[in-house]
């Protein structure tokens, strides 16, 4: 074996497991600490949507003046969009595509590790605004001149800046890493369609993180200097235009949102046709809607502003309505792979199809946002609210709880209590619905968004409340989660290799796996090559993998 | 100076979750040091990511917190750049000593060369 | 860069230049962002577009053109480094690096000079706040590759470099490039479509 600093010798294990982490250059690890960081911001910032929705509930300030709520809803959703729900994704991809791609590690360790630990040092800085006089109070979409020196004075706004653009360097750094793994380190026989679908949408995902994720930084540096050295970007009174903002934001912001989504929809589409017993309908048009989902992210940015006047409304209409034919066909994807399968109502399967029917929630009220003459009503009023939380909460969230139901067991070696899941599961479905579906409502009524209060008159009372009693269920729904994760650490059921009888490479070593990953792999000749390996005496099912061995990395030992 | 007391409860609430949540995590995760195939290189662990980040953290916060009439606020910029520049100049080292380990350390088949 | 150690033959196209190269179209993006803030700033300006009154208009002599040519030579330069050491010739490797690493800290310093004769600023404007961002990010950017190029001079130094192992020369030469090209763009841009 090799000198001691290139393979792990024993003394790297008598050091405290601190220094451990603090110093981990593997992948697996790596995730982990993407997770935990990003569950970490997720109570935050729902502790935050608690602040809201606890203010809301009746006309009447009661707990917060103007300035904390609009903080709150800011921070809400920056820490929410930037800290969670890309982040977690980022970690249960940073576990998962390494094992299973059949690979070792990721392309750039260090840099994957560099990439963690931007993180929680981009959100400290974001809010820590709080410790200095205010945190941002702009909206996440920081629109100018709101955000400008001279209504958002104090350091909140510029640290708001800051955090992100080293939140959004993290993420750049980290889309070149997973794309240089899938290209250029897959076990021999995987040919990119034979790849996990989960490893086709993180790879659509990290290159619309790649390409888009720039002319944020840009957007924000301008508004940096705008702010703080005397530039003119938006500000009209010196010849800017704050429009600008609005399309270089979106220009970013749009294929944001699929980046947010595009991982979940890759979970649901894992772990749906493990627990139909079938494989996934439509591998590779499921691959190409993908596809076509990411190129298409970036022609539809000015749906996001119908109002003001200065878009050319029938083809960002047209684009933006054309987006929902790919989604559509995964849709029916899913629909297909569970017709007719055998299906098993695990926690994750669960979730699973709550991302379907929550998704496709979103989605319509998306495809009816998108024609203008509807978005000139609904803009900025409680429908977009309902739409973002069905598809950023409904999809990306639930997908979130997916993920971690089904590779806890391989992360841990232990599986999470399916009966406390299910708890867990259903108040969280009939919570997040309670909240969301009355602000529909609400906003075809006409209530604005961010807004702290409202005229007892209006007779928007009533769903407020609904809304508000919905959001503590979704926050009591966390408990019998946290306590099914600490005590499972603790004391849960122990499982073996591949508990769910899973299709993919990241099933086929131990649970966890050894630092390396794999001793040996199964050969790879679809898709599926762990059912492929399961069924290998079956003549009926590829014959050239008939009694075939399991070898292609020899163990030491 | 609401803002202020709600900021820190919240933070305090992150921090210690966070804690509750990593401790539960850490424990009984010390496996016994396994050998990798022959060919397969598992990288040591180094402390120049979490330089690196802090870093940038620092430079960041320097030009937050930068008071009206200068560039930047100095008590973070200076100490930014300097653990940057050592940053840097770590990561050389690293490298150079990496190299010379691949060229002229193990001989496993290959694994150095590009 | 780091030894990098796949568990099979590596073939195809080394890994650290896939890295780069992505690096790269995410750098394409970020300069399409700042120059699309001056596309929107300029389209939407009322009045003459330049410099400010009390300032110069923006002439290509005597500072402008010769960085330019001094930016575009050293690409040539960088491009004989490689070559040399495609050939394993270490010591003209060292020769061309320190050659270009000279032309690149001449149009770092060019700009500088400039930026102090210009005789407006970031704060005068919507012309002076675009100019100076654009330029000073590419300027910025090539006092990275700057950097780079002396990480690699010194590593030279120490031979460390071989016919059949020079992928970090390879990608400095990339990144290199691709900031000569921005700069080209940028200039046509200020000093010619205007």
């Amino acid at each position: 074996m090799a000198t001691t600093t290139l393979a792990p010798g024993s003394k790297t294990y008598e050091r405290s497991w601190v220094l451990d982490w603090l110093t981990t250059v593997d992948h697996k690890k790596i995730g982990v600490l993407y997770i935990v960081n990003a569950f970490a911001f997720f109570f935050f910032a729902g502790l935050l949507a608690l602040v809201i929705r606890s203010e809301l509930a009746v006309p009447g300030l009661q707990f917060v003046d103007e300035s904390t709520f609009n903080q709150a809803f800011t921070m809400h959703g920056t820490l929410m969009i930037f800290l969670f729900v890309v982040p977690v994704f980022s970690g249960f991809a940073n576990y998962v595509v390494p094992l299973m791609l059949g690979a070792p590690d990721m392309a750039f360790p260090r840099i994957n590790a560099l990439s963690f630990w931007m993180l929680p040092l981009g959100g400290l800085l974001i809010v820590s605004g709080y410790l200095v006089g205010g945190a941002a109070a702009g909206g996440w979409t920081g629109y100018n001149p709101l955000t400008q020196e001279q209504f958002s004075p104090g350091d909140g706004t510029d640290l708001w800046i800051m955090g992100l653009a080293v939140v959004g360097t993290a993420s750049i750094l980290g889309s070149v890493n997973f794309l240089t793994t899938i290209f250029k380190m897959r076990a021999p026989g995987m040919t990119l369609f034979r790849m996990p679908i989960f490893v086709w949408t993180v790879l659509v995902t990290q290159a619309l993180i790649l390409l888009a994720t720039p002319v944020l930084t840009a957007g924000l540096i301008a508004l940096f200097i705008d702010r703080n050295y005397g530039g003119s970007f938006f500000d009209p009174s010196v010849g800017g235009d704050p429009i600008l903002w609005q399309h270089v934001f979106w220009f970013f912001g749009h294929p944001e949102v699929y980046i947010v989504i595009l991982p979940a929809l890759g979970v649901v589409s894992e772990i749906l046709p493990v627990f139909s017993r079938k494989p996934l309908f439509g591998y590779k048009a499921f691959v190409w809607a993908t596809i076509a989902i990411g190129l298409l992210s970036f022609s539809v940015w000015a749906h996001h502003m119908f109002t003001t006047g200065v878009v050319f409304l029938p083809f960002f209409t047209f684009m933006t309505a054309l987006i929902a034919i790919p989604t559509g066909v995964k849709m029916f994807n899913w629909l297909a792979t569970l017709w007719r399968g055998s299906l098993v109502f695990t926690t994750a399967m669960l979730f699973a199809l709550g991302v379907m029917s929550m998704f496709l929630i979103g989605g319509i009220s998306g495809v009816m946002l998108a024609a203008a003459p509807v978005d000139f009503h609904l803009q900025d009023t409680y429908f977009v609210v309902a739409h973002l939380h069905y598809v950023f909460f409904g999809g990306a969230a639930m997908g979130v709880f997916a993920s971690a139901y089904y590779w806890f067991p391989k992360m841990t070696g232990r599986r999470l209590n399916e009966a406390l899941g299910k708890v867990h599961f259903w108040m969280l479905f009939v919570g997040f619905n309670a909240t969301f579906f009355v602000q529909h409502s609400l906003g075809i009524q006409g209530m604005p968004r961010r807004i702290a209060d409202y005229s007892a008159d209006a007779g928007w009372t009533e769903m407020n409340l609904i809304s508000t009693a919905g959001a503590f269920l979704i926050a009591a729904s966390m408990v019998p989660f946290v306590v099914n994760v600490i005590t499972t650490l603790l004391n849960g059921e122990k499982v073996g290799d591949d508990p769910w009888e899973g299709n993919t490479l990241e099933w086929a070593t131990t649970s966890p796996p050894p630092t390396y990953n794999f001793d040996r792999l199964p050969p790879i000749r679809s898709e599926r090559p762990m059912f492929d390996l399961r069924h290998r005496d079956d003549p009926n099912l590829h014959p050239e993998l008939a009694h075939a061995e399991i070898a292609t990395i020899e163990a030491d030992s | 100076m609401p803002d202020q007391i709600l900021g820190y409860v919240l933070l305090g609430a992150a921090v210690l979750a966070i804690a509750a949540i990593v401790a539960s995590a850490a424990r009984g995760r010390a496996q016994p040091p396994l050998h990798p195939p022959p060919g397969v290189h598992v990288p040591p662990g180094s402390w120049l990511p979490v330089i690196w980040a802090l870093g940038g953290g620092l430079l960041g916060a320097g030009l937050a917190f930068k008071p009206d009439d200068q560039a930047a606020a100095w008590w973070f910029l200076i100490p930014g750049l300097g653990v940057f520049v050592v940053g840097a100049i770590l990561s050389v080292r690293t490298a150079g000593r990496e190299w010379r380990e691949t060229e002229h350390g193990s001989h496993d088949e290959g694994s150095g060369h590009h | 860069m780091s030894a990098q150690a796949p568990a099979r033959r590596q073939g195809g196209f080394p890994i650290p230049l896939v890295g780069m190269l992505l690096f790269l179209s995410s750098e394409v993006m970020f300069f399409g962002g700042l120059f699309a803030t001056y596309f929107s700033a300029r389209a939407s300006f009322a009045g003459p577009w330049g410099p400010p009154s009390g300032a110069e208009p923006l002439e290509i002599l005597p500072i402008a053109l010769p960085i330019t040519l001094i930016l575009v030579s050293s690409s040539f330069t960088m491009h004989a480094a490689v070559r040399a050491i495609r050939r394993g010739n270490s010591g003209a490797l060292r020769l061309w690096l320190i050659v270009t690493l000279g032309l690149g800290l001449l149009f770092v310093s060019g700009q500088a000079y400039d930026y102090t004769v210009l005789g407006f600023g970031i704060s005068d404007g919507v012309f002076g706040t675009v100019f100076y961002t654009l330029t000073g990010f590419h300027g910025a950017h090539v006092f990275g590759g700057v950097v780079g190029l002396s990480i690699l001079t010194a590593r030279a130094g120490q031979g460390q470099f071989s016919a059949r192992n020079h992928v970090a020369v390879e990608a400095v030469s990339y990144y290199w490039h691709f900031v000569d090209l921005v700069w080209l763009a940028l200039f046509s841009t200020l000093y010619f479509l205007r």
